[in-house]
């Protein structure tokens, strides 16, 4: 209790540097000497490094730098240039995906978009090279890869957004621009273009398991501290070998909430949710404009969006925009599938005019 | 490696990590302008209960000095005499009695020009009928353009407008807008679009870019196509989009309201979801349109080049111009209806609204449903 390496203990060891395994196989070599941070060890680890770069890593950086480049330089020349300007505008500053006009075709001129494909082109590859990275690390050292398919979800999201619905829709406009308030504009422009997403299920879903991860980090972690004084800390042994830390835990939540994860089930009930959160948003984006064009109509459709009594039933239209109300609604009233019933169809007011 | 009992401790960076900390704390609470928690933003629910069809204000807003109403002179016995018949070269108001017509002038004197008094329209030391002065010519102008919107547009009810309304004491209304700058391609092109926003603005306000207003309150561009096809029927550019979005958030800024004011925001689109508040400001948007083409931009030649924007253009309205950060302007005090001038002929007593919205005593507002206004449309007309 309370000795070496447990969560109560504020001794730090400052040693010798902890070079890591040695693992088989060929492979560059690791960088960076290791160095003591007193600071940092309050929060982990003291030691920073060594770190390894291989291949993948080289390569993503260099992808990452270049894409970095390409939309850093665009905010800087649309300032022309003025380093005062280009720092104020860092927020607001844009790089914009080609316009509708373009379609999906990858020969766009630079000015219109072009820069955009290119900038998209390395962000996703140095993306991909760390991925890679992240596999082949986890192999060297003789992992399983679940961090590496953690992360692929997560990328899946970020294609489906930036490329794979693009894609679908045969645009690159429907996708986002590059820049810190543009693309938050995008999101809500795009939320209300395709009818609110809110009625979307799938941001439904994802929602459920992004707050479900909070909650089971906060469980778990919570969890963990309160029984590391007895040992609870060193969950992997108490998976294999289970003390009383084990059982404690699983008695409170037992009287707490009648269930309980297990020191090892726990773990992947938060890995799935984390896994979920981004898969579910992006079977979300993918159907979006491909299958479903406006996600209000669509919970009207199937219930999920109940109708409220009228606060202002005699409410007068301005005559032009009552006659198309009207045409809208007799429009949708004809069509075939993917509108809803009749009866859904918000109302031509009577009043007016 | 030295023993640790040998070594610095290294705190500089810790030091250092804290004061960065606390500077940013410090930056973070001061610099912006924060509601304090004893001047509480005021919800009050309008819908149907549990739709959040809420609408916040705060009294900080009623409270600011450009939104408080100026005391009103003892209103002038009439004279029997119409104006035209006393004065020289009049040529509005010249059925108007002409102690009416005094008693207007006296107070577009203190709503335009306080302190330059009479002679920022009347070149002292000339007689009252000489037109030398510019001002003077754009006021005439504005006193049809007040006596239109007064008599015929639906958007400002029976509260109608004044000089005041826009003006506030200044001889250019605090809140307007000119034409942005027009692109310019950096490096010939190579690198697309020049950012749309001013970066010499002051406010936010003025931070955005222009074309929301240029298209929307100048031009005929329609706000439409904002929902996906389904629901308008056609779908608009991302663009358009941004700055059918920019536009609602000046529009939101400028009354001081929130998106639920008008919409329901679960379907934006949705008239027969929309509170009536929408209604009027999509006359208003007309009325702007209006104000903006057949007034404002008419009278561009009159204007010094000092009172034009970077491009040449005059000053133009947008909502906040009026409302100045409330729903209704002034609280939607009745100042028009001392001055009879500001009407033009036909027009009867119009019609209550009662959307008593925001009043002086917002929480004492009785909650009515608007009336079904009748009157004619002809300013909201394109």
């Amino acid at each position: 209790m309370a000795s070496f390496h447990s969560l109560y203990s504020q001794i730090q060891i400052h040693g010798p540097h902890d070079e890591g395994l040695p693992v088989k196989g060929h492979e560059s070599p690791r960088l960076i000497t290791p160095v003591l941070n007193r600071w940092l060890g309050k929060i982990g680890d003291p030691q920073i490094g060594p770190t390894y770069l291989g291949f993948c890593g080289i390569a993503s950086l260099i992808c990452g730098f270049i894409a970095i480049e390409i939309i850093g330089l665009n905010f800087w020349a649309s300032v022309h240039w003025n380093p005062v300007a280009f720092i104020e505008g860092m927020a607001w500053h844009r790089l914009d995906p080609p316009e509708a006009k373009w379609g999906f075709s990858p020969f766009v001129p630079l000015a219109e978009g072009g820069w955009w494909i290119w900038a998209g082109f390395f962000l996703t590859a140095s993306i991909l090279l760390w991925w890679c990275r992240m596999y082949l690390r986890a192999k060297a050292l003789g992992m399983s890869t679940h961090v590496a398919w953690a992360f692929a979800s997560a990328i899946f999201l970020y294609l489906s957004i930036g490329f794979i619905r693009p894609m679908l829709l045969g645009s690159w406009h429907e996708a986002p621009p590059f820049g810190i308030i543009p693309h938050l504009n995008w999101t809500a422009s795009l939320s209300v273009l395709y009818g609110n997403f809110y009625y979307n299920p799938f941001h439904c879903f994802s929602i459920v398991f992004l707050y479900g991860s909070v909650l089971l980090f906060a469980m778990h972690g919570g969890t963990i501290l309160a029984v590391s004084r007895f040992g609870g800390e060193r969950e992997t042994e108490e998976i294999v070998d289970r003390g009383t830390a084990a059982e404690r835990g699983a008695l409170f939540w037992r009287w707490t909430i009648g269930f309980n994860a297990t020191f090892e089930s726990v773990h992947r009930w938060a890995y799935w949710f984390a896994i979920l959160t981004t898969f579910a948003g992006a079977i979300g984006i993918l159907l979006t404009g491909t299958v479903v064009d406006n996600w209000y109509l669509w919970g009207v459709k199937w219930g999920l969006a109940p109708e409220y009594p009228a606060t202002y039933p005699d409410m007068t239209l301005p005559p032009e925009i009552a006659e198309q109300v009207r045409s809208i609604a007799d429009a949708s009233s004809h069509s075939a599938v993917g509108n809803p019933p009749p009866e859904m169809v918000p109302p031509a007011p009577e009043a007016a005019q | 490696m030295k023993p640790v009992s040998q070594r610095p401790r290294s705190s500089l960076l810790g030091i250092f990590l804290l004061a960065a900390a606390f500077a940013t704390l410090l930056f973070v609470l001061l610099v912006p302008k924060w509601d304090h928690p004893w001047d509480p933003i005021e919800s009050r629910d309008w819908g149907w209960r549990g739709i959040a069809m809420n609408t916040f204000t705060s009294a900080r807003t009623r409270n600011d000095p450009i939104n408080l109403v100026p005391a009103a002179t003892a209103p002038f016995p009439d004279s029997g005499i119409a104006a035209g018949e006393v004065y020289e070269n009049i040529e509005v108001l010249s059925d108007l009695d002409s102690a009416q017509f005094d008693y207007l002038m006296q107070a577009m004197t203190e709503w335009v020009a306080p302190e330059e008094g009479c002679s920022y329209c009347h070149k002292s030391g000339e007689s009252f009928a000489s037109d030398d002065l510019y001002t003077k010519q754009v006021a005439r102008r504005m006193l049809e353009m007040v006596r239109d919107v007064n008599t015929n547009a639906r958007h400002v009810g029976n509260v109608g407008i004044t000089c005041f309304t826009c003006h506030r004491g200044n001889n250019v209304p605090p809140k307007h807008w000119y034409k942005g700058a027009p692109p310019e391609p950096p490096m010939g092109g190579i690198v697309g679009k020049p950012p749309p926003w001013n970066r010499t603005a002051t406010t936010m306000r003025d931070f955005f870019p222009r074309a929301p207003f240029e298209n929307y309150l100048l031009d005929d561009q329609t706000i439409s196509g904002a929902q996906a096809r389904s629901v308008s029927g056609e779908v608009a550019e991302i663009a358009d989009l941004e700055n059918i979005y920019i536009l609602m958030m000046q529009m939101s800024d400028g009354m001081g309201v929130n998106c639920t004011f008008c919409h329901n925001t679960r379907a934006f689109a949705d008239w027969s979801q929309s509170t009536p508040n929408r209604v009027n400001a999509w006359y208003g948007i007309r009325m702007s349109r209006r104000i903006n083409r057949d007034y404002l931009t008419e009278m561009q030649g009159l204007f010094p080049p000092n009172r034009l924007g970077p491009l040449g253009d005059v000053a133009k309205v947008d909502c906040a111009t009026c409302h100045n950060g409330m729903s209704r302007p002034l609280g939607g005090e009745r100042m028009a209806e001392r001055y009879r001038g500001l009407f033009g002929p036909g027009s009867a007593v119009a019609p209550t609204r009662a959307t008593a919205f925001e009043t002086r005593k917002a929480h004492q507002a009785v909650l009515t449903q608007p009336g079904v206004d009748e009157r004619a449309v002809t300013l909201d007309k394109e």
